[in-house]
């Protein structure tokens, strides 16, 4: 499935089947494609193609709003019926109820939940958001209520449930099973290991940093066997099937053959259907049968999506004058057919 | 009879000067006027007929010697006119390129476009003596606003606020909607 929507936007973001807009004058926009695509009682096609362009996204559009926190956001998440966004002056958070009119979505107000200087947010299942900034790393418990361990202590009284875990500064901050990876301005990489069973308020265990990878430019590390340095995308094989935490104590990698990019890559992204490198210039995907796909074009953002079927296997790139949702469902019946 | 409380001494108000223009009804904006000298004591603004306007003017700007030729080490240095850095922060100012602050000082960001061009222009050198193509202006005292050339990607709070890559973005058409994110990741882009 495709769907193609012409006009000048920043951002996208899927939320229960709901296409969330950024336009660049600073508006979020909210479409409902959910119809078009659940066709009179017809199943989920994932052949179709839609196209949407001039008045036919004026009636896509419920309604639009302005945010508290800037025109132009680093990086927004969806957690817990609250739309996140993180900009230069902080985190900021509102309400987001599910309806058919514009009034019943935007209900409540936004406001600021405290001061950073944040890039990047990632949100793992389990209610726990990572938070990359200029002061380190920050992870927020959204049900306080639940014990929380307590050498971590909390940055703000008023912020309830927001925890510093680590002091150095972090650029991408993404949750790989229950850990949280950041990367540095300085080519740093922190791994932050913590136990499985977190809701329960067992220790973190392991805390160390990774810069004894062999190139120490490294902007995004995905998964414990990939690898993003400025001159390519690696694999790295033989981290694959290790469970331990001392995995990477004391330890060369060594990083396959690299796959040249068209320019510095700004960050990577983990998904079902395989890997995707963003760059200024072009989209690179690997899928995870090991065909490679670039998708040309000077990219504002892209992201990596999950909706009509739950699981993320929508890739979302926004271009100078469209957005491009491309489903990679093939993809997944490829891999079980396979086996 | 109950005494009359003295008014403190930071409370009178000063003698006006003889020469001061009584206020009218509107208020006057502050780029109308020209900086014609700066002593040490103070700045004395004069406006078209020539009188002092000091009262009336809300917001000053002055070209800080600091960062012209005689200029100090690590401090931005500019390269053009004095004229075209007045007009570059009239910009900043009224298309709203700049940033508030709760209970700080304010900041601006400026670029240096001639004509109907499309394109950026170097203003000057950041603190490393390299040409640059942004500047930032700040208020130092309330209402006294001077500027500097500044490279984005060296110091952590240069960050560039979203209304003024909004500005350059949108209306001046200088920057691509795709180098924001790497402006604000303070990476490479066509104003470096």
């Amino acid at each position: 499935m495709k769907i193609v929507i012409e006009g000048d936007f920043y951002d996208c973001q899927l939320y229960k089947d709901r296409l969330f807009l950024w336009d660049t004058w600073g508006n979020v926009l909210v479409a409902d494609i959910r119809s078009d695509i659940y066709q009179s009682q017809r199943k989920y096609d994932h052949r179709m193609e839609y196209i949407y362009a001039g008045k036919s996204i004026e009636r896509l559009v419920l309604g639009g709003a302005r945010m508290k926190g800037g025109i132009y956001p680093m990086d927004s998440a969806f957690m817990g019926q609250h739309l996140y966004i993180a900009n230069e002056t902080g985190l900021y958070r509102r309400y987001i109820q599910e309806g058919k009119r514009l009034n019943d979505f935007w209900k409540g107000r936004s406001f600021k939940l405290f001061d950073a200087q944040i890039v990047s947010l990632d949100v793992s299942a389990d209610r726990l958001m990572a938070m990359g900034s200029k002061d380190g790393v920050f992870e927020m418990y959204v049900q306080s209520q639940t014990a929380i361990t307590k050498w971590r202590k909390p940055v703000e009284d008023k912020a309830d449930g927001i925890y510093q875990v680590n002091r150095k500064q972090s650029k991408n901050v993404q949750y790989v099973d229950e850990n949280i990876l950041s990367t540095g301005d300085d080519g740093s990489l922190t791994m932050l290991v913590f136990h499985n069973k977190y809701a329960k308020g067992k220790d973190l265990v392991v805390r160390r940093n990774l810069e004894r990878a062999e190139n120490a430019d490294v902007p995004a590390l995905q998964e414990k066997r990939l690898m993003l340095t400025w001159e390519g995308y690696k694999s790295i094989p033989h981290l694959k099937e290790t469970n331990e935490e001392r995995w990477y104590v004391n330890r060369h990698f060594t990083i396959g053959e690299a796959i040249p990019l068209a320019g510095k890559p700004r960050r990577g992204m983990n998904a079902r259907f395989g890997f995707v490198v963003e760059t200024r210039k072009e989209e690179m995907i690997e899928l995870s049968s090991g065909e490679i796909f670039r998708i040309p074009g000077p990219i504002t953002k892209s992201r990596v999506l999950s909706g009509f079927g739950g699981k993320n296997n929508l890739l979302c790139v926004v271009l100078k004058d469209r957005v491009e949702i491309t489903d990679f469902y093939k993809e997944l019946t490829k891999k079980k057919t396979n086996k | 009879m109950a005494r009359m409380k003295k008014t403190p001494r930071y409370m009178r108000q000063k003698e006006k000067p003889k020469d001061a223009v009584p206020k009218d009804g509107n208020k006057q904006q502050a780029l109308t006027h020209q900086v014609l000298k700066i002593d040490k004591n103070g700045i004395i603004v004069v406006d078209e007929h020539g009188s002092l306007v000091r009262d009336q003017i809300t917001e000053i700007y002055v070209w800080n010697k600091d960062h012209r030729e005689a200029a100090k080490e690590n401090k931005g240095v500019w390269t053009i006119a004095e004229a075209d850095e007045l007009v570059i922060f009239q910009n900043c100012r009224q298309n709203g390129a700049f940033q508030h602050w709760k209970n700080q000082t304010h900041k601006g960001w400026g670029v240096h476009v001639v004509g109907g061009t499309s394109t950026a222009l170097t203003l000057g050198q950041d603190y490393q003596r390299k040409d640059v193509k942004v500047c930032k202006f700040v208020e130092g005292n309330k209402g006294l606003w001077h500027g500097y050339p500044i490279n984005y990607r060296l110091e952590r709070e240069d960050v560039i606020c979203d209304t003024a890559l909004f500005y350059w973005c949108n209306l001046l058409k200088i920057i691509d909607k795709s180098e924001i994110v790497d402006i604000k990741n303070k990476e490479e882009s066509s104003l470096i």
